[in-house]
């Protein structure tokens, strides 16, 4: 009997049995390699950040209107948009006034003396001029305006020219 | 340490004759010198006007202090004169030498100012010189200069600095058409008979304004200047600003033609 035992303890494996055995239960095993990559990094960061963008355009979109015209931009059509439009016919209008100041005659300056040896046309262009000159900052107001009790170079040389 | 008679009485004599002298008219009062920082002349004026018709004193005294005043005058008008002309050559300065078209205009009224310049300065030197005929001469050859030479000059560069700075608005205008066909091209809205119109309508009235606004180049560049160069100035502005109407009005129907969803 107790031969036997001894047998029995010493009974083993067929070795090419058990190696073969090993390998087909490691390859059913979930195996897990940690392989960090650069790629699926940047695939993660460009994922969580198209999410952000894209819950902060639906924000936009939710909470501050919404532009078709500026949306298609790429299709030019935001030249049509009135806010642009606006800006620019704006400027063109303070340039129409500015333009247009010297011929916006009050009756002060209908009414002031005449200049000796200047025509009625050239006194209105020569006011228009001074009118120019001070909405472009040129001349003080006082310095040529012919508003009543000022005297303009023109004036006062004229004055020491008798 | 006590005064003697004598001494008081000199003392007294003393005060007397600054008393007196206060009181003397001067060559010159104050209130006649023209105020050269703010180009006021009228009090100097009237001044003068005075003394000439209701002074019948001492002749002598007469000629000297009219002298004096009108050298005063003379000397106020040139300095007013020369800060203005010196303002606005700095401010065509200013403007910007980048553009083709304005770069040569800009650099003839550069040049024609400095002449301005040198010629007030030559005046001014000559005025200590006078005498009260040759200050009547000197006063009546500025005005003539001024009238036939400063004023036009002085009149078309302010009629440049304002069409130099249109000169953006007329970019941003050719621009915006040329954005506008094709944005109307793109979304094919010629297939519209109005808005085809109102596109060919903005075009013509473009073309119109910028036919204006080179009308203006070349009068700028003429000497001596046609004098309804503004006029000119302002017409082109309106059709430019007629064109922009017309664009509001593409814009409208733009919007109805093709639904763009809510607006801010």
């Amino acid at each position: 009997m107790m031969d036997l035992l001894k047998q029995l303890k010493r009974i083993a494996p067929d070795p090419s049995f058990s190696a073969r055995s090993r390998i087909e239960l490691l390859a059913q095993m979930p195996v897990r390699i940690v392989r960090p990559s650069l790629w699926q990094f940047l695939g993660e960061s460009v994922a969580s950040a198209g999410a952000l963008a894209l819950v902060g355009i639906l924000l936009l979109v939710a909470v501050g209107g919404f532009s078709a015209w500026n949306f298609l931009t790429p299709l030019r059509i935001a030249s049509l948009d009135p806010a642009g439009l606006t800006a620019e016919a704006e400027a063109i209008d303070i340039q129409i006034q500015l333009a247009g100041v010297g011929y916006t005659d009050s009756p002060m300056a209908e009414s002031t003396p005449a200049i000796a040896g200047t025509s009625t046309l050239e006194q209105r262009h020569n006011r228009a001029a001074h009118k120019l000159a001070e909405g472009l900052g040129v001349v003080q107001s006082t310095a040529t305006t012919t508003e009543e009790g000022q005297v303009t170079i023109d004036d006062a040389l004229s004055a020491l020219a008798e | 340490m006590g005064y003697s008679p004598a001494g008081k009485r000199w003392t007294a004599i003393i005060a007397v004759a600054l008393l007196c002298i206060a009181f003397l008219p001067g060559p010159i009062s104050a209130h006649a010198a023209a105020d050269e920082t703010t180009c006021q002349f009228a009090d100097s004026i009237k001044e003068l006007e005075a003394l000439r018709t209701d002074y019948y004193g001492d002749p002598a005294f007469r000629i000297r202090t009219e002298l004096a005043i009108r050298k005063k005058i003379l000397f106020g008008i040139i300095d007013c004169a020369v800060d203005e002309t010196r303002t606005l050559k700095d401010k065509v300065d200013e403007v910007p030498a980048d553009n083709g078209s304005i770069a040569p205009i800009r650099t003839r009224f550069l040049s024609m100012l400095d002449s301005a310049l040198q010629y007030y300065a030559d005046a001014r030197s000559r005025v200590d010189t006078l005498g009260i005929g040759g200050s009547k001469d000197l006063a009546r050859e500025i005005r003539t200069w001024r009238t036939n030479t400063y004023t036009p000059t002085a009149t078309q560069a302010l009629n440049f600095l304002v069409w130099a700075k249109n000169q953006e608005l007329f970019a941003a205008g050719n621009d915006r058409l040329a954005d506008i066909q094709a944005a109307i091209r793109a979304l094919k809205l010629t297939e519209d008979e109005k808005a085809r119109a109102l596109l060919e309508e903005s075009v013509l009235s473009l073309k119109s304004a910028n036919e204006e606004n080179d009308r203006v180049r070349t009068e700028l560049d003429q000497f001596p200047p046609p004098p309804n160069t503004l006029d000119a100035i302002q017409r082109s502005l309106e059709k430019l600003s007629h064109t922009y109407e017309l664009f509001f009005s593409l814009s409208e129907l733009a919007q109805k033609l093709i639904p763009l969803g809510e607006k801010k």
